[in-house]
């Protein structure tokens, strides 16, 4: 606590900066985690449906 | 053992989901920008992910021990940039709406083909040089850091490149994205707790003594400091501002982004982790500045054949101090930050060889299924270029200033066109074409005569060779030189160009 209070008062631009960074990858990490898987699940969705639109729109052997 | 077991389920884990999407790749599309399909925190993610790799700890970090904090300023101005360029939209949205695949298939439709193709090959040749260092520099962590026998170190890498290669072609961006997204997570843990374990162990007062010991004021401040000032922050802030609009894995996302919104939303969320690329590092570098002896980093650098130790420092650090199980932790986390980086930068490059430099010359179209295998090969030959490029080739010098010419091949040009392409009714193909060539020509004679001509000076009681341009001009005089004239040259160019009546948009 002594060396943080010590950093603060005499560079406190790169002590803010380095005690922001570590808080930013212990807590908005988390969240970019959670919301990016969420994100992979609905790009896959949409490709997937987009993939049987293109299966659809084909033409069958069939067809004249 | 449990190091072992966290490293071989991590790369398991990988593998498997890299693996797995290639189910979903039908289209070239697909392949090279995800179908369009992304979505804000996955770019997030997969950018933060791809643009830290080994290598980017081991710059930052030699950053942080030659320079102290100082050494962070790129990472603050590229944050500045990436939320500048994403909260305004400067050239991105053009770039996203104009719904093109590559930036040098939207030159073509206001500078031709001929520049396109120029364009690609100018991109290639810089990516191909920057990314030739990585695989290096990522295996000599390895070895200093976890003690891995040096006789197995190409064996490792061309193994890890191997399986890399493997997912990315198979998977395309789409495999990059998925797999890109389980690295980022398992990579800032790992940052996380060492971090926190390097703070804990030394102290914050401890660092910042260190810093003062070495570099007084100048450790704190970039302006005051010896070797850096105002050149230094003015070629860093160019060559982020240039990164953020051209470089290729950051504009791949913006092009597989949803639509321009997600793309500059991408931008601005990822900002700040640009900044914790550079500082967290940085912070690693100080700690070993302040511990350990330079006589064993030299000792380090003639093991690799390297003139200049103090790349190993932070990985010689880590090795003393990270107890077993953490050391799984980083190894696992270290191996994440360099897969999603190799997997990113091969395709981003094999894309833009396929788009703009194969593509303008054929005659015939290719098949989508066609289209998708060239690809995978072009992947697969760059693997094949990083495995034997990053085996021989030696640094010289800081690895971020290399990194900072070979790029500004392409990035000063590749900006400047990009720029008045979107924004200048008067550039044309002529002015497109001298700023290119001004702009892959200064860094090239720069780093020939560097590399072939030296002055010997005297530093720290010990005489040394040093380039020629290096030791007279500096490389962050070259890096500002070389953007102020392709500058000029794509304004003289254009301007030299006789107007055609009824021409323009």
């Amino acid at each position: 606590m002594k060396g943080l209070i010590s950093g603060l008062l005499g560079h406190p631009f790169w002590a803010i900066l380095t005690i922001a960074v570590i808080a930013w990858y212990g807590t908005i990490t988390v969240y970019v985690a959670i919301r990016g898987l969420i994100d992979i699940v609905r790009m896959f969705r949409r490709i997937g449906s987009q993939w049987e639109d293109d299966q659809s729109r084909r033409p069958s052997p069939t067809d004249p | 053992m449990l190091d072992g077991s966290i490293v071989g389920t991590y790369l398991l884990a990988t593998m498997v989901a890299g693996i797995l999407v290639r189910r979903y790749v039908a289209r070239v599309d697909h392949f090279l920008v995800a179908g369009r399909q992304m979505d804000v925190y996955l770019g997030i993610a997969s950018l933060a992910a791809t643009e830290f790799g080994i290598v980017t700890c081991m710059y930052t970090a030699q950053a942080g021990y030659t320079r102290g904090f100082s050494g962070a300023i790129p990472g603050i101005c590229n944050a500045i940039a990436m939320f500048a360029v994403g909260y305004s939209g400067f050239c991105v949205k053009r770039l996203r709406d104009a719904g093109v695949m590559t930036i040098p298939e939207l030159f073509e439709k206001r500078y031709g083909r001929f520049v396109r193709w120029l364009s690609g090959v100018v991109i290639v040749l810089g990516g191909l040089l920057n990314m030739g260092v990585f695989l290096r520099v990522a295996g000599q962590f390895l070895v200093v850091c976890c003690g891995m026998d040096l006789r197995y170190l190409e064996l490792a890498m061309t193994l890890l490149l191997a399986g890399v290669a493997i997912y990315t072609t198979l998977g395309g961006m789409l495999s990059v994205l998925v797999t890109d997204y389980l690295q980022f997570v398992v990579m800032s843990v790992g940052l996380l707790v060492i971090s926190i374990l390097i703070l804990a162990k030394f102290g914050w007062a401890d660092l910042a003594e260190a810093v003062h010991r070495h570099y007084g004021s100048g450790g704190f401040n970039p302006f005051v400091a010896r070797g850096l000032g105002w050149p230094f922050v003015l070629s860093n802030m160019l060559t982020n501002t240039a990164a953020v609009l051209t470089w290729q894995t950051c504009i791949a996302r913006l092009l597989a982004a949803r639509d321009s919104n997600t793309g500059r939303k991408v931008y601005t969320g990822t900002a700040s982790f640009f900044v914790c690329r550079w500082v967290i590092p940085g912070l690693w570098g100080i700690a070993a500045l302040a511990v350990v002896r330079p006589e064993v980093l030299s000792t380090i650098a003639s093991q690799f054949g390297e003139k200049d130790g103090s790349l190993f420092a932070m990985p010689y650090l880590l090795g003393t101090i990270v107890p077993t199980g953490l050391m799984g932790l980083l190894v696992a986390a270290m191996l994440a930050a360099e897969m999603s980086t190799d997997s990113s930068y091969m395709l981003t490059w094999a894309g833009v060889i396929y788009n703009d430099i194969i593509l303008p010359v054929k005659r015939t179209a290719w098949s989508e299924k066609k289209g998708v295998l060239v690809n995978r090969l072009l992947v697969g030959m760059i693997g094949v270029f990083l495995l034997f490029w990053g085996l021989w080739y030696k640094l010289e010098g800081n690895l971020w200033e290399y990194l900072q010419t070979t790029g500004t091949i392409y990035l000063a040009s590749m900006s400047v066109l990009l720029i008045a392409c979107c924004y200048w009714r008067r550039a044309n193909d002529w002015g497109a074409i001298a700023a290119i060539a001004v702009g892959a020509t200064l860094p090239v004679v720069a780093l020939s005569l560097n590399l072939f001509m030296k002055v010997r000076v005297t530093a720290s009681g010990q005489v040394i060779e040093e380039g020629i341009v290096r030791h007279y001009i500096g490389d962050h005089f070259v890096n500002i030189g070389t953007y102020a004239a392709v500058a000029m040259a794509m304004v003289l160019g254009s301007l030299l160009k006789p107007m055609v009546k009824g021409a323009g948009r």
